[in-house]
């Protein structure tokens, strides 16, 4: 069982697919003349962490409501916790919902904040006299080391 | 992939402006801004988001050639659509819409602007 947090509720789901995909900045490419040139750092970048479950209705045949309610609650994820593990994400990329009759298919894409303590960003809010420092709308944050 | 649905109804405010037949329900899609990145040589992952990006529901169905040019005309404005004991609220159609010719009428496919926290409305 996965459990998905928001602020205020969670929604517990038997996931279909739970799967992180995750990369690294570097790639392989040969010169014409047959050299071998590697590019890339080696860092790994973000990840990108996807679930896919459904949700029914033990009593409404539409389930109208149950996808209403975790609609509200996948838009909003703060962590995703599966078995003891508890990843924290930055929020989500992508959802699709897809009408199966009676039940409802939700895949989910989320940004995990971070897989292991190096990589997680610290993203201070930058403030000035205790008011928010923001650029075109945007919150300005600041990198801790 | 879409769900056979039935009937659809098209509601600008009070009225309602037409009826899909043999509707479908395709995807709904939420697509975010939310970026993360990393800076090169850098272990840490940021992200950055602006704001969640419109929401769209994907329906199709058909109309009948008498009422196709009022469907065309409204679907910008339409507000709700009615779907069985439901009608989810709408921002009107937006981006391509396709018409094709059918033995019915024409089968319409367009997508709506959803608000995510408008919820949806029991049909009265």
């Amino acid at each position: 069982m996965i459990t998905i947090e928001a602020p205020g509720a969670t929604l517990t789901v038997r996931a279909a697919i739970d799967r992180v995909d995750r990369t690294i900045e570097r790639t392989a490419e040969s010169t014409p003349a047959g050299e071998l040139v590697v590019l890339g750092d080696g860092g790994w970048n973000p990840a990108r962490l996807s679930l896919s479950f459904r949700v029914a209705s033990t009593t409404v045949a539409d389930a109208v409501a149950e996808r209403n309610a975790a609609m509200a609650i996948v838009t909003k994820a703060t962590a995703v916790h599966v078995g003891g593990r508890v990843t924290y994400v930055a929020g989500v990329q992508a959802v699709t919902v897809r009408l199966r009759g009676v039940w409802w298919e939700f895949s989910v894409a989320f940004a995990p904040r971070a897989l292991t303590d190096t990589n997680e960003g610290t993203g201070e809010p930058l403030t000035h006299s205790g008011v928010l420092v923001t650029f075109g709308g945007v919150a300005l944050t600041v990198e801790v080391h | 992939m879409s769900t056979p649905l039935g009937h659809v109804s098209l509601w600008v405010g009070d009225s309602l402006v037409g009826t899909l037949t043999q509707a479908r329900l395709g995807d709904l899609s939420v697509t975010s801004d939310l970026i993360a990145f990393r800076a090169p040589f850098g272990t840490k992952w940021h992200h950055a988001e602006l704001r969640q990006v419109p929401t769209l529901q994907q329906v199709s169905g058909i109309v009948s050639s008498a009422a196709l040019a009022a469907v065309q005309s409204a679907l910008p404005n339409v507000t709700r659509l009615g779907m069985g004991a439901w009608r989810m609220p709408v921002q009107g159609a937006a981006g391509p819409v396709t018409i094709v010719p059918v033995l019915q009428g024409h089968r319409i496919t367009a997508q709506f602007v959803i608000d995510l926290a408008a919820a949806w409305e029991a049909d009265p």
